[in-house]
């Protein structure tokens, strides 16, 4: 009999096989999480509006639902800092699920998953990151791909970059934000950030079941629709 | 300061503005304008931010496109950041050039081999990091030579693959993965600001999820589906959670199930009520929910290589047809058929084997074949439904 793996599952697996001989580790946390961990820790100032209730969940005790998987850097990294400083490079990664209080459509959902990835050494820099995002847009996505790397913002990396892809025939299309991770953010975790450097990217996982499988419609992975499911590879 | 047009329009792709208009609209900022020409004096006439911004785009467009200004405007010198050319190399991850260091001086920075000093109006400008930012704009960052990250010892990811290796497993015994939402209507955790009135909980079971996946498949009458997933009992924990509808007779599939997690499973008839509740007709509907943290790692090597994503087919908003052709043959026969069907019916959405059954002392296997077919732009009418059923018997039965 036919059983089909979920494709969020599907993208997770593929993520973790281009990552895996790299010597990345996969981490799963709570979908709970404080508001240090989602906001303080990441330099997301207390007035920024990403706090607001329109936007992110709050439960009565006034943790929140983590609103990206950056919530869950701070935890692992109080595990792997030890008297200011690290006992091995950090190499991980963090899939799960989001949580965001906005409307949904065919492109947006409360509920949608990310991969995150953090690398805290005293080496890795910003050409390593462009290395990595486009050999992962190449194992992922394949084909005859074009890559532009645009200046961007995000309060947790600096300098911060997106990602955009062009394949032949097509459009641009912004696929991940990424950046060298802010210093202010490494000397959290109680790293020196003149010693410690590293990076981070972000990615939606729906974003690339959208252009890799024609996924027009997000809200098809919490569905349960068996005729979406079982298109793909078992 | 003063500055000709012709270089203010050159350094501005697509700037469709005239001499007067750019003037006019300067002077409604607070800036002090004069045309002679094509000539057009600015004078900064207050410390509003507009102006400190205009500063800024001004010495930023000068800085990339090497403009003129025929008066050098004062730049006050905001707070200084100690960082060497070296320390920025260091987190771009190449070489940079005096030349493109010293470019920074042209956004009105101050540099030393020891420090830079921004312009007072570059609040945003603080660490090395800040530094290495405007020097990476300027050179580009699609100029950056990707260097690869050397590869490391693997490492283990033991709570994900044994989560891995679960569902791997399930799917290799029929069943399919499904995720649900994790709002609900009843539950222990309650949200301060739900996204609806309907759904203020966080979910307290799997069961309302998988019983909603059932009633997506109504035409399934046979069907295995499991989640794994957080749940809040008020605690967050990670459970397993499998529904089964449609089968006489669980006990193959529930020993399989519970050689693959290495523990008993207790499958339960799902209340009438809340079949109901979720619209729910398939029959004989069971189910199970069990803690993760209470399976054992799977540690044998799997039989797993990532599959690449093909681009699926839309999906109708019409009701699909479903139907299950049950024929004698090897597998390897219908297996040939399988492959061949989308050519043959064009309103096919996907085929497969479901199901395969082999009596004591046969030779030849039972295989039951499911086609699940579509129509984008309209429902199948019921002769339509009663030719594609008789074609598809009769192609399969070719074997």
């Amino acid at each position: 009999m036919t059983g089909h793996l979920h494709p969020i599952s599907l993208v997770i697996n593929d993520i973790y096989d281009y990552f895996k001989p790299l010597g990345f580790e996969i981490v799963t946390g709570p979908e709970i999480v404080t508001t240090e961990e989602n906001f303080d820790s990441l330099n997301i100032g207390p007035n920024h509006p990403a706090r607001a209730e329109f936007d992110t969940f709050y439960l009565k005790d006034g943790r929140t639902l983590r609103a990206h998987m950056t919530s869950m850097y701070l935890q692992e990294m109080r595990k792997r800092v030890a008297k200011g400083g690290l006992s091995q490079p950090v190499r991980l990664l963090f899939p799960g699920r989001c949580f965001r209080n906005e409307a949904t459509d065919a492109t947006h959902n409360n509920i949608f998953h990310q991969m995150d990835g953090l690398v805290i050494d005293e080496q890795t820099n910003m050409a390593n990151l462009i290395a990595t995002l486009e050999g992962l847009m190449k194992h992922l996505i394949g084909g005859q791909l074009d890559f532009r790397i645009r200046s961007s913002y995000f309060p947790f990396t600096e300098p911060s970059i997106e990602l955009d892809i062009k394949r032949p025939n097509s459009g641009w299309l912004e696929m991940l934000g990424a950046g060298m991770v802010n210093p202010n953010v490494i000397k959290y975790y109680g790293l020196d950030p003149e010693k410690y450097q590293g990076y981070a990217f972000g990615l939606g996982l729906e974003r690339i079941l959208n252009v890799a499988s024609d996924v027009q419609d997000i809200r098809y992975n919490l569905s349960g629709d068996y005729r979406y499911l079982g298109q793909f590879n078992s | 300061m003063k500055c000709t047009f012709n270089q203010f329009q050159a350094a501005i792709n697509n700037f469709t503005w005239d001499i007067q208009t750019l003037a006019d609209n300067l002077s409604a900022i607070g800036f002090e304008t004069e045309v002679h020409d094509q000539h057009l004096d600015i004078a900064v006439l207050s410390n509003r931010p507009e102006c400190k911004i205009f500063q800024y785009l001004v010495y930023d467009l000068a800085g990339i496109y090497d403009l003129m200004l025929i008066e050098k405007l004062e730049i006050k010198p905001g707070r200084k950041v100690f960082v060497t050319k070296d320390q920025v190399a260091k987190l771009l991850g190449f070489e940079v050039s005096d030349n493109d260091y010293q470019k920074l001086s042209r956004l009105g920075f101050n540099i030393t081999d020891e420090s830079v000093t921004p312009p007072d109006f570059r609040t945003d400008i603080e660490t090395t990091a800040d530094i290495a930012e405007e020097v990476g704009r300027m050179i580009g960052y699609q100029n950056i030579q990707p260097q690869p990250l050397t590869p490391t010892k693997p490492q283990s990811s033991p709570n994900f693959e044994k989560i891995m290796a679960t569902a791997i497993e399930l799917v290799a015994a029929g069943l399919t993965e499904t995720r649900t939402d994790s709002f609900a209507s009843t539950g222990l955790v309650t949200l301060n600001n739900p996204f609806t009135e309907t759904e203020p909980f966080l979910r307290d079971t799997l069961l309302t999820g998988l019983l909603k996946t059932l009633a997506k498949n109504p035409f399934m009458k046979r069907a295995a589906f499991f989640e794994i997933g957080d749940i809040y009992l008020p605690e967050e924990e990670k459970y397993l959670g499998i529904i089964m509808s449609g089968y006489k007779d669980i006990s193959e599939l529930q020993a399989n199930i519970e050689q693959i997690l290495d523990t008993e499973v207790v499958f339960v008839d799902v209340p009438a009520e809340d079949l109901a509740k979720h619209n729910v007709t398939q029959p004989r509907v069971k189910w199970c929910q069990i803690p993760l943290s209470k399976l054992a790692i799977i540690h044998k090597e799997l039989d797993w290589q990532s599959h690449k994503l093909k681009k699926i087919k839309p999906i109708s908003k019409f009701p699909p047809l479903v139907r299950d052709v049950t024929i004698s043959s090897s597998d390897d026969e219908v297996k040939e058929l399988v492959i061949k069907l989308p050519a043959e019916f064009p309103t096919l959405l996907f085929a497969e084997i479901v199901d395969r059954y082999e009596a004591p002392g046969s030779t030849v296997p039972s295989l039951t074949i499911r086609g699940i077919f579509q129509k984008i732009e309209s429902s199948f009418t019921q002769d339509e439904i009663t030719s594609l059923s008789e074609k598809f018997e009769r192609y399969l039965s070719k074997a």
